[in-house]
């Protein structure tokens, strides 16, 4: 009885990720000392990296710091930074634009690697080489990625030029600032496109992961019944690979929000600025302007952006009944 | 890209495209050594050393943290655990401006340390931890302290080897991610000679046109991926666990 209590009170104190201890908290030997000797590392860089860290970034978005001047004489500008942020920089703001219309890629990911997924599930042979074939553009590098892709959009020798030429259809400048839709530059597409094969082996993974682990009987279950492919497909295995889905969508997007090297890599952001992105032109304002209180604020503009989506994400992801942390 | 690295400059603008080169040249590889611009060993080299040493940081500081969290009771637990959960949707470049500050005081710009101590705290790694070791038994760890075991033989002894999957998984997974990091390095390292595997073929791509040799460059490009390939054809079971819970959230 009484532990029936303590469970009930843990459960209305606790967040939901915490539920799993509870079988485990009573079993929990206490020892006073010694968990802290373990945590030391922890929190010496919870208090350099995180605290101070956050804290001085904080507080030097607020001033015009450059790294030639020391800390002490930098001039405290108030909300002067964020203020240019948003009003007085348009380029921060189409690449807050590029960023989100970059995201785009995901779905076509994830839609494509599910795809995929569904085909390798049903073949035996081969899997383990396959899978090797996948995951190999997610552990090179970007950068490695970005010079081969480089070439592929290269105007004169690539070769995706010479399928348009040889389908008798005009060469394409890949990478320029020509919009194909509006607002939308052919290089930044092109950048999207080449996220989208670089990232869709991890979807394929992922995904032939949850589809392994819906139990043989569910299909055969439903084979007795009568339902055919189709509905097996839509009743059985969309439903248990659903938080799989969500999973990938979500937590896909913070992370797609940041996208650097790519940018980088493939150009600069440019064409004239075309397709500039936040974290690049933040790392631009600081490295090569020198304006480490101005990309402070840009950095911290875009931080609370991102955080609104996650959060509103978060609560989708909770509608949807995932909880996984 | 490896079969580019095996061909002649000329071959490659060759058509109709040539899968294989009628003539490979084992010999780019070697060449790369002579590249005028940076000097590729030496990347490699500053590669190595900075992500082995940082990738063993993390797994020590996120093994003691999740083995703390895992197995004791102590205040202030939920509200560390709460932290970390929540510190992993905090997006990596918030921090580069305030660190490369640290830096600057610390005079760690272009060492390998501005590259190895921020990198040694890994909110993913910690939970990855903590969730791999709850699963170990209490009563494993009951009995060795029943015969006598003390609490830091305990960890080595006891929790380490039992949780090697997982610590294979993170530590692989930290180091493929920071041996294709850019972002980090291109912060904190300025000098040519401490730059890393990356940022050297990152200035081999602005300087392509004046070497205007591609099978070398394509011969760098491989020569920078084949550790990880390596690394993730050994151990690729346990990678794919690690990876598919982490990696996204973590770029």
């Amino acid at each position: 009885m009484e532990k029936l209590n303590r469970n009930e009170n843990s459960k209305n104190l606790e967040p939901l990720w915490f539920s799993e201890n509870h079988q485990r908290e009573e079993n929990v030997v206490k020892r006073s000392y010694v968990p802290y000797i373990f945590l030391i590392p922890f929190f010496i860089n919870l208090v350099v990296f995180s605290f101070f860290s956050l804290g001085f970034g904080v507080y030097m978005s607020f001033t015009n710091w450059n790294p030639f001047t020391p800390i002490g004489a930098a001039e405290f500008v108030g909300l002067a930074n964020y203020v240019r942020a948003v009003t007085g920089d348009p380029v921060f703001l189409m690449a807050i634009k590029n960023a989100f219309v970059y995201v785009l890629y995901e779905p076509v990911c994830i839609l494509l690697g599910f795809f995929f997924a569904l085909i390798l599930n049903t073949a035996i042979k081969g899997r383990s080489v396959f899978r090797t074939v996948f995951f190999l553009p997610v552990i090179t590098s970007t950068v490695a990625i970005s010079f081969v892709w480089n070439w592929l959009y290269d105007y004169q020798y690539g070769p995706f030029n010479e399928v348009l030429k040889a389908l008798g259809l005009p060469a394409q400048y890949w990478l320029s600032y020509i919009e194909v839709l509006p607002g939308v530059p052919i290089a930044l597409l092109s950048i999207m496109l080449m996220s989208t094969w670089q990232w869709i082996g991890l979807n394929v993974i992922i995904f032939l992961a949850a589809l392994q682990s819906i139990p043989k009987e569910y299909h055969e279950a439903a084979r007795v019944s009568g339902a055919n492919a189709w509905n097996r497909f839509r009743h059985v295995t969309v439903p248990l690979v659903r938080p799989a889905l969500l999973f990938c969508a979500i937590t896909a997007t913070a992370g797609s929000l940041q996208v650097f090297t790519e940018v980088y890599m493939l150009t600069r952001g440019g064409p004239i600025n075309a397709t500039q992105v936040p974290v690049v032109w933040m790392t631009m304002r600081a490295i090569n302007f020198n304006e480490f209180g101005y990309g402070a604020a840009l950095a911290y503009t875009f931080f609370l952006i991102i955080l609104a989506v996650s959060l509103i994400e978060i609560r989708i992801l909770r509608r949807g009944g995932m909880f996984y942390y | 890209m490896f079969i580019s690295a095996l061909k002649e400059q000329n071959e490659i603008f060759t058509r109709p495209v040539k899968w294989w080169p009628s003539n490979p040249h084992w010999w780019n590889f070697i060449e790369t050594w002579n590249l005028p611009q940076p000097p590729l060993v030496r990347a490699l080299l500053n590669s190595a050393i900075v992500y082995c040493s940082s990738t063993l940081l993390i797994l020590l500081a996120s093994s003691f943290t999740g083995y703390v969290l895992a197995k004791y009771e102590f205040k202030g637990r939920h509200g560390i655990f709460l932290w970390i959960v929540s510190s992993m949707m905090i997006p990596g470049f918030t921090g580069l401006i305030p660190s490369f500050m640290i830096m600057k005081w610390l005079g760690w710009i272009n060492t390998y340390w501005a590259l190895i101590i921020p990198g040694a705290f890994s909110a993913y790694s910690i939970f990855l931890m903590r969730q791999y070791i709850i699963t170990i038994p209490d009563d494993i760890i009951d009995a060795a302290r029943l015969s006598g075991c003390s609490e830091f033989g305990l960890f080595w002894r006891i929790i380490l080897p039992l949780s090697k999957p997982a610590l294979v998984a993170v530590g692989l997974i930290n180091f493929v991610w920071g041996w294709n990091d850019l972002l980090g390095p291109m912060w904190f390292i300025h000098e040519t000679s401490m730059k890393t595997v990356q940022q050297s073929l990152g200035s081999l791509f602005d300087i392509r046109s004046s070497v205007t040799s591609l099978p070398l460059v394509a011969a760098s490009l491989t020569i920078a991926t084949i550790p990880l390939i390596v690394l993730t054809i050994v151990t690729q079971k346990y990678l794919i666990q690690g990876w598919t819970g982490l990696s996204y959230a973590k770029r």
